[in-house]
């Protein structure tokens, strides 16, 4: 019941996430009697109800945090019944739909009701969100799922083909966004549906014929500043990296021509201790050289290696989830 | 306020703005013989398309002989009222080329003369998506080359939304402060910390917010932030308590000369508007200390209008000053209390300290997100964050984002992108064991 509006302690039947550690969170709906299995062992329900939110819960082997539900932590934890639309979209899609509280806005399929939750944290609590999904059960957990949440006043599900049957909407709405295998046949209705002094439009499509289409039909219907774009996020691990110096050869030529001469010798314990003899006697000369070379503008030099804090870029990052065609609708 | 959007960005043209009252949002106007006079939509390319044309360009030489009319003539035409659709047509008829392009070669000649010779403008209603891709293309540096993407991703990660009190650390014209407040419409509270004595924020003008939404904004003094732990109040001067009785004067002349200036949003306008802040800017005194004497209005400035302007500012000012400090009061309890929902910091300065300074008012289980548009800065934060402890669920990441040209046969992303957009930290609080 916490996700309109922050809540201090957990309470019965509120869904939380427990935050374990990077990229090992969960979700569940609290029920005080149940447990939850961790890598840290069993969690009972009822350890939390009366916790404020950000706690650190206690359990067998290790420790972890109950976090207050947020549309970006119900993204990342919520069951799929469908592919969904992650963070780095709907953050564009609900800038670019201009979507704030008293937004009336119309979404066709309702999928997992990841954007939807979204949708309904920014239109509350003035707004509304009216959205359509054709598969029945998908479209019986939705609604059962917004109710769970609280959110049940600012949304009403559809359980509608709306390629075939249009959204019966006529001029209520802010905002359309279709995420539909064929959206330019639910375009003619979308148009009906938005309000009159006009308003705006999104599509989002993985394939580009399916853009090339839907930007002919946009254009035919009147639609206006049609601009397709593509948005991709890049996280870094912020991590010391340590690089080794190398051995350029040393600029001491005894050392130099004692390697030359001993090269051939099968002993490599006595190479290496005669190396180490003349280094030392020449220790003056080389470590005032080191000194010189501290590379220390980026990093710092620590006997031989050089360290420096990066963000690194991970081996593999998400390269593309779908174009997102926006469009306005002047009015007529 | 509302903005105008401008097809072609380098013309300058002037006309008087009264042709669109009382026309809604979203009307397009013509400039006729300098005022705007409403139209219907503009015309297609493919309505001045003839049924001739060529196969390919082999045969075709760029010369600025291929047109008959020169400049002068165009102009011409133009005084004479020849406009948009006829105009086009003008150039068709006397271009030697125009026959021998392909069809879409045509259109995008086309759609290059409509750019440069039409003066077609839609009035549009301010909002926070339109303030970013203005300030991005008009000037970035202003906004710390915060791209829309990044800004869109703000204001997901710190949860910014109705009735959640969230505390901007804002030098970017505003247009952070602004879409959050957009996106509160009214319901909770924005505190926007900034440098020097007063916020510059024109963006937050531009935006046209009701006074619902005004009420909910609040303005801190950065150097008053530590002043928050160590619980000095600020003391008001008994001067000011005698100048009420102006207040509303004084308030209605001002906004009858705002009403009077031209709105539009060019070049020329964020100029003004910085150089109004800079006199702002300028005048150092902290609210949050004692003595503070009262501002004159003597200014060594020798400019035309700006000796009045700065007059009428130190008049608002003194004015409004008890106002402001019962805002930072106001502010300081908020703080004080540990009810910050969300802390944003999108600012020219290091970061570093002014997360480490606000973090501590924030509530458990909650968003900070940290805006640079360098990584060093931003990871600079992330370490000193993971040191403090009290987070979790840290991400340092950056967003790619690309535009594409969506035509028949034509479709590729378009030729140049935004090499970037800036770098985002964001985290989550936890209640710090005591």
């Amino acid at each position: 019941m916490s996700f309109d509006n922050y809540h201090k302690v957990v309470e019965e039947n509120d869904t939380v996430i427990l935050y374990l550690g990077y990229e090992n969170m969960h979700s569940i709906k609290v029920r005080g009697g149940h447990t939850f299995q961790t890598k840290y062992g069993a969690l009972r329900h009822s350890d939390l109800l009366g916790k404020p939110y950000g706690s650190k819960i206690q359990c067998p082997k290790g420790y972890l945090y109950v976090l207050h539900p947020t549309p970006e932590l119900w993204t990342q934890n919520l069951p799929h019944r469908t592919q969904i639309l992650y963070s780095t979209d709907i953050s564009i899609v609900t800038f670019q739909l201009d979507v704030r509280p008293g937004s009336v806005v119309v979404e066709s399929g309702t999928g997992s009701g990841s954007l939807s939750h979204a949708l309904i944290r920014s239109l509350l609590p003035s707004g509304h969100l009216h959205t359509f999904e054709f598969h029945k059960e998908r479209a019986e957990k939705a609604e059962q799922e917004f109710k769970e949440h609280g959110l049940e006043s600012y949304v009403t599900v559809n359980h509608r083909d709306v390629c075939q049957n249009g959204f019966d909407l006529e001029h209520v709405a802010d905002a359309v966004f279709l995420d539909l295998p064929v959206p330019w046949e639910a375009l003619p209705s979308a148009k009906t549906a938005l309000k009159k002094e006009g308003g705006r439009i999104c599509s989002f499509s993985p394939c580009i014929e399916q853009v090339q289409r839907t930007c002919e039909v946009l254009t035919e219907l009147g639609f206006e500043d049609i601009s397709t774009m593509e948005c991709l996020v890049r996280n870094f691990d912020v991590r010391t990296v340590n690089l080794p110096i190398p051995d350029l050869g040393g600029g001491d030529s005894i050392e130099t021509s004692s390697i030359k001469k001993e090269k051939n010798t099968v002993d490599e314990e006595s190479d290496k201790k005669q190396e180490i003899v003349k280094s030392n006697a020449d220790g003056d000369k080389s470590s005032a050289e080191n000194a010189k070379q501290t590379f220390d503008f980026i990093g710092k030099k620590e006997d031989k290696n050089f360290y420096f804090k990066s963000g690194v870029a991970p081996t593999q990052m998400p390269g593309h989830t779908g174009y997102l065609t926006f469009a306005t609708l002047y009015p007529a | 306020y509302f903005i105008i959007y401008r097809q072609v960005w380098l013309d300058k043209m002037k006309f008087t703005l009264d042709g669109t009252i009382g026309h809604t949002y979203g009307s397009t106007f013509e400039v006729k013989n300098g005022e705007m006079v409403k139209v219907t939509r503009i015309f297609k390319e493919e309505d001045v398309l003839g049924t001739e044309q060529g196969k390919d360009n082999r045969d075709l030489h760029d010369l600025d002989s291929n047109q008959k009319l020169s400049r002068d003539d165009i102009e011409k035409l133009k005084k004479d009222g020849v406009k948009g659709k006829e105009l086009i047509g003008h150039l068709i008829e006397n271009s030697t080329t125009f026959k021998a392009k392909t069809e879409y070669a045509q259109e995008k000649w086309v759609k290059k003369k409509k750019l440069k010779h039409v003066a077609e403008f839609t009035v549009l209603r301010p909002c926070a998506r339109l303030m970013c891709d203005i300030y991005s293309q008009k000037g970035p540096s202003k906004i710390l080359h915060l791209r829309m993407d990044t800004l869109a991703q703000i204001l997901l990660y710190g949860n910014v939304r109705a009735h959640s009190n969230v505390a901007v650390v804002d030098t970017c014209c505003g247009l952070v402060v602004g879409a959050v407040m957009e996106r509160l419409g009214g319901y909770g509270k924005v505190i926007h910390f900034h440098p020097g004595d007063m916020p510059i924020r024109p963006v937050v003008e531009n935006l046209n917010f009701s006074k619902d939404v005004l009420d909910s904004l609040y303005t801190f003094p950065l150097s008053c932030l530590n002043s928050v732990s160590s619980k000095t109040s600020v003391e008001n001067k008994s001067e000011n308590s005698d100048s009420s009785s102006n207040t509303t004067d004084t308030n209605e002349v001002k906004r009858t000369k705002t009403d009077e200036k031209t709105d539009e949003i060019n070049q020329g306008g964020l100029e003004e508007n910085e150089k109004n802040s800079e006199d702002l800017g300028s005048e150092e005194g902290s609210q949050c200390e004692e003595t503070e004497g009262p501002e004159n209005s003597t200014s060594k400035n020798t400019k035309n209008g700006s000796e009045k302007r700065k007059h009428e500012q130190n008049t608002q000012r003194v004015l409004n000053k008890q106002e402001r400090e019962r805002q930072i009061e106001d502010a300081k309890k908020l703080l004080q209390e540990k009810s910050i929902d969300c802390l944003i910091v999108a600012s020219k300065f290091h970061p570093t300290p002014i997360v480490l300074a606000l973090v501590d008012y924030m509530a458990p289980s909650r968003q900070v997100v940290v805006y640079s548009q360098f990584k060093e800065a931003v990871m600079d934060s992330y370490a000193y964050l993971r040191e403090r402890g009290g987070l979790v669920n840290y991400r340092v990441s950056e967003t790619w984002l690309r535009n594409y040209q969506v035509m028949t046969m034509r479709t590729h992303p378009v030729i140049q992108m935004s090499g970037g957009g800036g770098y985002l930290l964001t985290a989550t609080t936890i209640l710090k064991p005591s």
